[in-house]
């Protein structure tokens, strides 16, 4: 049996969390790469069950469904998500609000899913209350977790693999990234599809998250259709933890003085501009 | 820029822009491995006629743009099928693996190919980085497995899965 050296890596590509996963490791015979990879992608899967607004039967959607002033108990996973959202919402001075859901659903940005209560377009995130393993909606709103919780799948896909023996893996989510073990060299592309990668990051433990504005666009269209659409460019920021990256590029692009946000997280972030000039924002 | 910071990774001056970023994941005899282990698989390629198209078609409301099937079945009746869907400007090769149903067993990415167009390839790209310390010598197209920008949808996947159900439900469950 060939025996495997530290570098030896399994590379598996599936399509999950609406993009395509990638997950490698490496340091482990191939049996166990293969299943550790499999446990990974399940655990992908589980938390998009919960989370995915786009899942009629998600625990996302049961607690917009029973948590309207009822606490609903929720997974371990939702709770983290929903504590997490509350920090950047108070953080960002509520720039960063997952409530916008209703706004999203109406505006045709997310499926209508059946059985949802009308929602109140004037209430905020500030209607969630969350007690550990419950939460409770005092006004009817719905929740997009959409800014969040990929960068969240990614973190616990590769929770699964520290687990096992592994010296060295990463998950990419579409661009959101965990990594763990020695030292990668990921390349940032042009925030234009097909024009290639005009810079590059060095990543050992930890994690990162591009968006471009279309995130942004598609969130002030919401808030208020008199907002200029912002230029075309992409935001890549670095954190611990890929759910707080993914968090924070929606508040870099929307908050007025975002580097002071991100810096209190210990977060780096860089601008690529449509000329393809790379602005470091903080960190 | 004066004072880069170190986990920013500044090409080198002298590199051109990469003309493709490619990843091969698994070839397709590993590929029926992952998805069917043990079986033992024959091949059942064939070449979709004009009436199949245009059932396939209707019935997965997704068009049919390759009429040949690259399919193989086992003893139980499984079937394992290699397609591709476009990615961003090329094509990603994938595989299927379905059980009598037409229920999924698993989906495994084969190859993924992205082609950079030619914009990039210009001087102001490369005046950037003149003047600048290389921190690491890098061939951007070989050493560098992993990307980030913004997300590459796999909707086309998605559709392709309907496609293949179908194709399976009205042409291949038979044999």
């Amino acid at each position: 049996m060939r025996s495997s050296s530290p570098t030896t890596e399994i590379v598996r590509c599936r399509p999950a969390l609406g993009t395509y996963v990638r997950i490698a490791v490496a340091g482990l015979p191939q049996h166990l790469a293969t299943r550790t990879i499999d446990s990974a992608f399940a655990t992908v899967e589980r938390i998009e069950a919960l989370m995915s607004f786009y899942r009629v039967d998600s625990q996302l959607h049961e607690l917009h469904r029973n948590g309207l002033r009822r606490w609903t108990p929720i997974s371990r996973e939702l709770s983290e998500v929903l504590a997490l959202s509350k920090k950047l919402y108070s953080a960002s001075a509520k720039v960063f609000d997952p409530s916008i859901g209703g706004k999203m659903m109406h505006a045709g940005l997310l499926p209508l899913i059946d059985d949802l209560p009308e929602p109140d377009l004037k209430a905020d995130f500030s209607q969630l209350s969350l007690s550990p393993g419950f939460a409770r909606l005092r006004r009817p709103i719905l929740l997009d977790l959409g800014g969040i919780a990929k960068g969240y799948a990614v973190d616990r896909a590769l929770a699964t693999i520290r687990k096992s023996a592994a010296v060295r893996a990463s998950v990419n989510a579409g661009g959101d990234l965990a990594r763990f073990g020695g030292e990668e060299i990921i390349a940032l592309q042009h925030p234009i599809a097909g024009r290639g990668p005009v810079a590059a990051i060095k990543l050992s433990t930890g994690a990162m998250a591009t968006s471009s504005d279309h995130y942004a666009r598609l969130t002030l269209r919401t808030r208020n259709d008199n907002q200029p659409s912002h230029p075309s460019a992409a935001i890549t920021v670095l954190a611990r933890r890929c759910a707080l990256a993914d968090g924070l590029t929606k508040i870099a692009w929307l908050h007025h003085d975002a580097a002071t946000v991100l810096r209190r997280f210990g977060a780096r972030a860089l601008r690529i501009e449509v000329n393809g000039e790379v602005v470091v924002l903080c960190g | 820029m004066a004072g880069d910071p170190k986990w920013l990774v500044l090409l080198p001056a002298c590199a051109t822009p990469p003309s493709a970023h490619a990843e091969i994941y698994l070839g397709v005899t590993e590929a029926q491995q992952a998805l069917l282990p043990g079986r033992e698989l024959i091949a059942f390629d064939q070449t979709l006629n004009a009436a199949q198209i245009k059932a396939i078609e209707k019935h997965a409301g997704v068009k049919v743009r390759q009429p040949q099937l690259k399919a193989w079945r086992s003893s139980e009746g499984e079937w394992f099928l290699v397609d591709q869907v476009l990615g961003k400007h090329e094509f990603i090769t994938w595989a299927l693996a379905l059980d009598m149903n037409s229920k999924v067993l698993g989906i495994e990415i084969l190859e993924y190919r992205e082609r950079y167009g030619h914009e990039v390839r210009n001087r102001n790209w490369r005046s950037q980085f003149s003047g600048k310390s290389v921190v690491d010598a890098v061939r951007i197209e070989q050493d560098i497995k992993n990307i980030s920008g913004a997300t590459l949808s796999s909707v086309h996947l998605t559709q392709g899965v309907r496609r293949l159900i179908a194709t399976h439900a009205l042409v291949l469950a038979d044999h």
